[in-house]
């Protein structure tokens, strides 16, 4: 590819010979050649117009043929991964002009163009009357490469330094999950995390509310992936976790004195409907009305559990429905209990409960698992997810590592869409050693 | 293997002479991740061009994700800032089942029917 100086100039008669003429002789490919070689190439030039969305070059295809931008603007993509826009004076393909090759990439015509184009015939019957002007045909083209290879290498260093930027927030964001296990006598924590990109929207935490002798399980799935849902994800987990441990920081306070603290409003100790309920709104309201403006929303699965008996309170916002997979297969769903969080401020959560009993797992799980495709398209699907965790009936780690194996068996060799979490929370039947 | 969404527009004006003009978008193929913007554009182009009211045809959707919700929501917004909203019609039951689940039910009227989505925009007085 090329660029031409001192374009673009909308010409009225582009056809003309005239005008043909003026535009090679700006081109820095023809810089070097003489009047009477811009002159035959001009002569044996087509003109082609491609109405705007029409199909210039198909990559793969053979090609033998450098096309000048005259007027309009057309796009080089490989797929939908757009890689250059190209407007009057650019020209490309111009490699295969003198030794036929499949093309690299598409180009496709973003609004009406006209282009001027030189075949591999047309050029070299030019050079067999005039061999002396190959020297600097040659001279232009090593200019025009130079040029390219000096804008590859630019882009491919701008690419190593945000691979290197991406690297940093992903080591930064493994931070966001829990690294060590929770040891919790008589419990375990499974989980299972993979990024469809270098960084995720997707994740899971949980941590003890030690005033409360509470353990809090989270899962949650902020939309979209990359970069924007990733910022998402650390102010999610970040305030969830800071409005649930605000009560531990009020306990140490008040701590010292009396045992117990109390709320202000009711005199009474926080109950972990209290916690849930107020950490959820909190949330919700300062996601939806600082950043409003971004329309970006998570689903969460919240709960607080009691170890000692197993009993949990929880809000679902929007989350795919967790599952309690009893000792004996039995499956209870934890439907939602409001909206998602950050996109609608009047939401309104209910807190429901629920309990794990002795060899119960709590397995919950993001939409990565749910809507993973195979190759042909097809989803894995709810039913799917049921099927494979009513066989199971196995602990924490075995669950998780037999659906997350079901899965990408099903999925094949189909590309990962979507971040992939599962969270599995076993309370151990102690009777059973 | 791209997803696909084509978007037509058409305008129209319930039977009640006081009905304000609705726009009618109707979407077929999917709206995730990678069609969102399209939706997005098409709605950012027509309330930029006075259009306050939208009405969002989903029954040609076969699949809606949490992205197309985004642009909804985001589209709604544009609309609140005229004095405008957006209402939705004929989602599919797989449709139906994502709006609920992400309680989208509880803040977008739902229509079966185009004249009583229509003549929902009707302003209260």
């Amino acid at each position: 590819m090329g660029k031409t100086t001192g374009y673009p100039e909308k010409n009225t008669d582009n056809y003309s010979i005239n005008n043909r003429i003026n535009y090679l002789q700006r081109t820095r490919f023809l810089q070097y050649a003489s009047d009477s070689l811009v002159h035959r190439l001009a002569e044996s030039m087509e003109i082609i117009e491609a109405p705007a969305g029409s199909h210039i070059v198909e990559k793969g295809d053979a090609g033998d043929t450098m096309y000048f931008v005259v007027d309009g603007s057309v796009r080089v993509h490989d797929d939908n991964v757009e890689l250059a826009n190209l407007g009057a004076g650019d020209m490309f393909g111009e490699i295969a002009a003198f030794s036929p090759q499949h093309r690299t990439a598409s180009i496709t015509a973003d609004s009406d163009s006209l282009l001027y184009t030189v075949n591999q015939e047309s050029l070299y019957n030019v050079l067999d009357e005039q061999p002396e002007a190959a020297r600097t045909i040659i001279q232009g083209l090593c200019d025009n490469e130079s040029q390219f290879v000096k804008d590859v290498i630019g882009r491919a260093v701008k690419v190593k330094v945000l691979e290197h930027e991406l690297e940093i927030g992903q080591r930064i964001q493994k931070g966001f999950l829990p690294s060590d296990a929770l040891e919790i006598e008589g419990w375990e924590i499974e989980s299972y995390f993979n990024a469809a990109r270098e960084v995720a929207g997707d994740f899971y935490d949980y941590f003890e509310i030690k005033s409360l002798g509470s353990v809090a399980i989270v899962i949650a799935d902020v939309c979209d992936k990359g970069v924007g849902a990733a910022l998402f994800m650390s102010l999610f987990r970040s305030l969830i976790r800071s409005s649930a441990l605000s009560f531990d920081i009020a306990y140490e306070k008040a701590g010292s004195a009396n045992k117990k603290y109390k709320t202000r409003s009711t005199d009474k100790p926080p109950t972990f409907d209290d916690i849930l309920s107020y950490s959820i709104r909190l949330v919700n309201h300062y996601v939806a009305t600082t950043h409003a403006k971004d329309s970006m929303f998570a689903t969460i699965f919240f709960a607080l559990l009691d170890p000692k008996t197993g009993e949990f309170s929880y809000v679902n916002a929007g989350h795919e429905a967790p599952c309690i997979i009893a000792a004996d297969g039995n499956i209870t769903r934890l439907p939602t209990t409001g909206p998602v969080v950050g996109l609608f401020d009047q939401a309104q959560y209910a807190v429901k409960s629920g309990r794990i009993a002795e060899g119960d797992v709590l397995l919950s799980f993001t939409d990565g698992i749910s809507e993973a495709k195979n190759s042909d398209g097809e989803e894995f699907g709810d039913e799917r997810v049921i099927a494979t965790l009513e066989s199971s009936r196995y602990g924490a780690k075995e669950t998780v590592s037999r659906l997350v194996s079901t899965v990408n068996e099903f999925a094949g060799s189909a590309k990962q869409f979507d971040d992939i979490t599962v969270l599995a929370v076993e309370r151990r039947n102690l009777n059973i050693s | 293997m791209g997803s696909t969404l084509n978007i037509s527009i058409s305008t129209h004006q319930g039977d009640d002479k006081l009905t304000e003009t609705v726009t009618v978008l109707s979407l077929k193929g999917e709206l995730d991740s990678s069609t969102y913007k399209d939706l997005q554009a098409k709605a950012e182009e027509i309330i930029s061009e006075d259009t306050k009211n939208i009405l969002i045809d989903m029954s040609g959707l076969n699949f809606i994700g949490s992205a197309g919700l985004r642009a909804i929501h985001t589209t709604s917004n544009s609309t609140k800032e005229k004095g405008g909203s957006v209402k939705l019609l004929k989602p599919s039951e797989a449709s139906q089942r994502v709006l609920k689940t992400l309680g989208f039910d509880q803040f977008f009227e739902v229509f079966q029917d185009l004249d009583k989505a229509i003549d929902s925009f009707k302003p209260v007085h």
